[in-house]
């Protein structure tokens, strides 16, 4: 069972309550920025999804103190793997602490022990935008700075798809001054006055923080990486220093492009993920879609573009369960080795 | 192509781990995450040290000792598939390699050198690392000297300020200085870090680039090599060197009469892939290095670095073509636009005024017509010149297109934007084409300035444009600034629709149609269909002049039908008259407002009209298509799609050229514009660049068609690279239709005419 709960809800009660119905049945989960459950998004909720029958079969594992050792605490809870190392078809889900550093580590450490046959999928735990601590639960147990996995193994295929629904605008650019999160120059320009002038901001952008922050959430700054496209939300600006803060490094020296979304966008990327999602399937009916959708998302879509986007997801999945949480950074590793993704929608889909 | 900023952070990143474990796995797998890769090895004296990708039990190991050695180029990975692999080897003694494979598409040469930098950055940490635990452990073994630590000491303190000196030259080359100053930086580095007299890096040039020579060290070093004459005087040249130079050499400097001395040498080619761009060389005239082998370790990265300078500098120069219009090295209509438009913005908000010079030649038509497309070529790139000599350094010049160009003026004024214009009139005075001393080059210079209610790119190009056709029509050339009434005198002086309306049906317009040849046999397997106007006071005029005037009038959509059903009725008539003409395609030029008029009927109605099979009309259009109404656009093209035409993406590569168009919709077809094809025969990049877009093509399945053909190199430079169509004055000019059937009905050549150019 994958449970994802509010963290406002008393978890220890919650995780009895559903031992009471479903008894010792492996469980992994963690706490959200909102919970996703067929048709709606809620606050304060619990959103669960029990996965099994003929056909599955699944492991669960759990390494703690991941802060201190991304990699080695992702390689831990990877070791799932082997329970289901019959199946036809494998994925390895993994929710994971966003707030406790770089998930690339997480991504590296358990890839060392599944290799490059079984794909990697899931989402970092929220804290309903408090940004203080994320839970993660397993086997009934609720436990901080952790990493919980759960192995699938399927004899139907597995699908999953990645999208973020935002598009370039205007030339590509050089990032010519940055350290860590804060990007200070541009083409040999200071960022922020790069950033208002190419995208034309609005006057009230320009002077006060919050107007810059509404208008800087439909307008993150995108980075080129061989063959992928990484998007860096910008969460404010210096004025003094005329500078950019994203929430993820941006490195200097390396091509970047500023992108737009808009409601309507972020939508299309929801639709194209499920879709992408849906494909391995050669046309079987999904038996349920499990999506991983970046809390900046939500921001841009306000909530009857939440209920747009969930709309979205079902005409695609034809009516099959959908669960799902908003997410402190999403897991998809299909191709190569990266795969800690910002902004994005990860779709999984089995059948 | 990693980018350097992941050079740079893949650097950092290794220096901050404590154990070799650690370190190699985080290496390996960021080495694996910046060439997209699945699989990446440590493979050391034919054992696999660490391998990532595979599965616990089963590592692969004999698949990837294969890899390493050279054997194999190729894994398959369950539920992955078949990888691309490549061998690099990292290290001397054991000797080490990097195995690194990947699901999604071969390796280029270009991606080895970075491979093999990160690769000699992960094996220097390596020692570093393995120096610091044996530090450790000497510090535990209190029997020994103190003397024997502090060395270790002092090894383990260079290894660290030679990682500190790599990574500022990497900083360099993030910041993408100039070649000549990061090349200098090497030397300047390597010569402290080695304690070398001197360091001197030649490297050749490549691709026009002029070759570079740079020198530092101590002030005896420099003044025996500090010059290339003094470099080449003791031996230091580009010259292509061995792979492995394992130690200093011995050698005799000085020149006759003076003091000749014993010197020690390393050098190092700098490589990019197996092809040497030069060396680096460190002189010394007293012992040498300390410690031989990591001197000449090092001494390869600091050489490893001055290629991916090199090669980085070349791809700033690609990116920069681009946006750059090929054949004057201006910024394209594109780029300039995008300038236009953010000074237009950066003025509305300053307050201060924009001015743009939109400036049309007068006479070059007549130097393209008589002295052909290369000499028109020669006065294009003359002109770009002299026009960017009149203007100062914050001023923007660009080419719009043919004998279009235009220069932005920031801060400017009516005056200071005459003062230019006049400087671009007395100047183009100056250039007189030598043409039996007949042709000179004119032209006619229109000025808008931003106001009020004139605050858009878009709108000081219009107004530009309207004064530039107002000093047009006095036939002189000459200058003026745009004044509201010229907005009605300017249609004054154009056709206006009735004008087209008494064309058409006097029948004025004529369809001329260029031969579409197989690039392998040179048979006619289409034509391309071209409107021109047999105007009765002017002649014969080329669509450039009159279509925009139809589209503007509206007549467009009238004019348009009529084409589709002429070339349709002609490209039955040849379909029918020969069993070798049975399967030509006609294709026909799309203008934008046909594709948001009502373009299924009129297609309908020529088809039916002629009874043409669907798939032999071929519609082409360009991208600025899909600037107006995007979705608008889309569903005509697919509406026609879903009639049985085939569709041609036209003058790829000169506009925005977004792959996005292309996927998006069902081309068959991507012509290859006369501009790139102009650049084959030519410097590389110009190769490489319709190289690109023809393997682009071919990856999405479409048939690239090469347009303006004009030269033999230029055939035979297609031909090796597979593009399979192509038109040009080398096969036939646009002619009527009655002229160019004997051409289209002529048997196909026999084997004699194929091999008439042989590919280099």
């Amino acid at each position: 069972m994958v449970v994802f709960a509010s963290p406002r809800l008393e978890l220890r009660a919650v995780l009895e309550g559903i031992r009471d119905v479903s008894g010792a049945v492996p469980m992994i989960g963690c706490t959200t920025a909102g919970e996703i459950a067929t048709g709606a998004v809620r606050d304060h909720s619990v959103a669960i999804s029990a996965i099994g029958g003929a056909g599955f079969s699944a492991a669960t594992a759990r390494a703690s103190a991941a802060s201190d050792d991304l990699f080695t605490a992702g390689a831990g809870a990877a070791q799932c793997i082997d329970e289901v190392a019959g199946a036809q078809h494998r994925v390895l889900l993994l929710l994971t602490d966003g707030l406790a550093g770089d998930q690339q580590e997480v991504v590296r450490g358990a890839y060392s022990v599944v290799g490059a046959g079984v794909p990697l999928v899931g989402g970092c735990a929220g804290d309903d935008l408090a940004m203080k601590q994320t839970l993660q639960l397993h086997d009934g147990e609720v436990l901080e700075d952790s990493i919980v996995a759960a192995a699938i193994g399927s004899d139907a295929p597995i699908g999953i798809g990645v999208r973020h629904g935002w598009q370039p605008v205007g030339e590509e650019m050089l990032v010519t001054e940055s350290r860590g999160v804060s990007v200070r120059e541009i083409d040999h320009m200071p960022a922020l006055d790069v950033y208002l002038e190419r995208l034309d901001a609005p006057e009230g952008a320009r002077s006060d923080p919050a107007a810059f922050t509404r208008f800087a959430l439909t307008h993150p700054l995108g980075i080129q990486r061989r063959g992928v496209q990484e998007v860096r939300f910008i969460s404010g600006a210096d004025f003094e220093t005329r500078s950019l803060t994203c929430i993820a490094e941006v490195p200097e020296g390396g091509t970047a492009f500023f992108m737009t979304g808009d409601r309507q966008s972020v939508i299309d990327g929801t639709s194209a993920a499920c879709a992408e999602a849906l494909e391995p399937l050669e046309g079987r009916h999904p038996l349920g879609v499990m999506a991983f959708d970046c809390i900046a998302r939500r921001g841009v879509l306000g909530s009857a573009g939440v209920q747009d986007e969930m709309r979205a997801i079902e005409a695609l999945t034809g009516g099959a369960p959908v669960v799902g949480f908003y997410s402190y950074g999403e897991i998809a590793r299909t191709r190569g080795v990266r795969g800690f993704h910002n902004q994005t929608l990860v779709a999984l889909a089995l059948s | 192509m990693p980018h350097d900023a992941e050079l740079s952070e893949f650097l950092a990143a290794l220096t901050s781990y404590e154990s070799e474990d650690a370190a190699v796995r985080s290496g390996l797998l960021r080495i694996a995450e910046v060439f997209d890769a699945e699989i990446a090895a440590l493979v050391s004296d034919g054992a696999v040290l660490r391998a990532f990708g595979f599965a616990r039990d089963d590592q692969r190991e004999a698949d990837v000792l294969r890899i390493a050695t050279g054997e194999s180029s190729s894994i398959t990975l369950d539920s992955v598939g078949e990888c691309a692999a490549i061998a690099t080897k990292v290290g001397d003694e054991p000797e080490v390699r990097l195995v690194i494979a990947r699901s999604s598409g071969a390796f280029s040469p270009r991606e080895v050198t970075p491979l093999k930098s990160m690769g000699r950055i992960l094996m220097l940490t390596l020692r570093l690392l393995a120096n610091a635990s044996a530090e450790r452990e000497l510090r535990e073994m209190t029997e020994l000297r103190t003397q024997e630590a502090e060395r270790r000491l002092q090894d383990q303190l260079a290894q660290r300020e030679l990682l500190e000196s790599l990574l500022a030259v990497q900083r360099l080359i993030s910041h993408r200085l100039p070649l000549q100053e990061i090349l200098e930086a090497v030397a300047d580095e390597a010569s402290t870090r080695l304690g070398a007299d001197a360091v001197v890096a030649t490297v050749e040039g490549v691709n026009g680039a002029e070759s570079i020579f740079v020198s530092a060290g101590t002030a005896a070093g420099k003044s025996l090599v500090g010059t290339p004459a003094g470099a080449k005087a003791c031996g230091l040249e580009a010259a292509a060197l061995p792979d492995a130079i394992d130690a200093p050499r011995p050698l005799a400097i000085g020149t006759a009469g003076s003091d000749i001395r014993e010197a020690l040498v390393l050098s190092a080619p700098i490589l990019e892939g197996d092809r040497a761009l030069g060396s680096l060389h460190a002189l010394w005239t007293d012992d040498g290095p300390a410690e031989t082998a990591t001197a000449t370790e090092a001494f390869r990265a600091f050489a490893g670095h001055a290629a991916m300078a090199i090669t980085d500098a070349s791809t700033v120069n690609e990116l920069n073509h681009a946006f750059h219009d090929p054949l004057t090295g201006l910024p394209n209509r594109s780029l300039f636009l995008d300038r236009l438009e953010q000074a237009s913005t950066r003025a509305r908000r300053t307050g201060e005024r924009v001015a743009l010079l939109f400036i049309d030649l007068n006479g070059f038509k007549e130097v393209n017509d008589t002295l052909g497309h290369a000499e028109g070529d020669q006065v294009l790139r003359i002109i770009g010149g002299r026009i960017s000599a009149c203007t100062r350094g914050h001023e923007s010049v660009g080419r719009l297109g043919g004998d279009e160009f235009a220069v932005l003026l920031e801060d400017a004024t009516q005056e200071s934007a005459l003062e230019v214009a006049n400087r671009v009139l007395v100047t183009l005075r100056g250039t007189t084409v030598a043409l039996d001393g007949q042709a000179s080059i004119g032209a006619s210079i229109g000025i808008a300035l931003t106001d009020n209610d004139c605050d858009t790119g878009d709108e000081l190009l219009r107004r530009a444009d309207i004064a530039m056709y107002n000093v047009k029509s006095t036939g002189e050339s000459g200058a003026a600034v745009y004044r509201g009434h010229m907005g009605h005198s300017r249609m004054d002086h154009r056709a206006t629709a009735a004008a087209f309306e008494r064309a058409l049906a006097d029948g004025q317009f004529v369809v001329h149609y260029q031969p579409i040849v197989s690039l392998n046999s040179r048979v006619p397997v289409g034509v391309e269909a071209l409107i021109r106007w047999r105007h009765p006071d002017r002649g014969l005029m080329e669509p450039a002049e009159f279509i925009p005037d139809v589209e503007r009038s509206g007549m467009i959509v009238d004019v348009g039908r009529w084409v589709l059903l002429e070339v349709s009725k002609q490209c039955v008539r040849w379909r029918a008259a020969s069993e070798h003409t049975r399967n030509l395609t006609v294709s026909v030029n799309l203008s934008g407002y046909q594709v948001l008029g009502s373009l299924a009927t009129h297609l309908t109605d020529a088809l039916d009209g002629s009874g043409l099979e669907p798939s032999a009309l071929v519609l082409e259009v360009t991208e600025s298509i899909f600037l107006g109404d995007f979705e608008a656009a889309g569903d005509c093209l697919n509406e026609a799609r879903s009639l049985g035409v085939r569709l041609a993406l036209d003058d790829f590569g000169t506009g925005y050229s977004s792959l996005s168009y292309i996927k998006r919709f069902p081309f068959e077809q991507l012509k290859i514009d006369r501009l790139f094809v102009r650049g084959l025969g030519g410097p590389a990049n110009g190769v490489a660049l319709v190289k690109t877009i023809v393997e682009l093509g071919q990856r999405l399945g479409m048939t690239t068609i090469a347009e303006g053909i004009e030269r033999p190199i230029e055939l035979a430079q297609l031909r090796s690279m597979r593009c399979a169509l192509g038109q040009g004055f080398l096969f036939s000019h646009p002619a009527e239709a009655s002229a160019v059937t004997e051409l289209l009905l002529l048997p196909p050549p026999a084997a004699a005419g194929v091999a008439d150019v042989v590919a280099p």
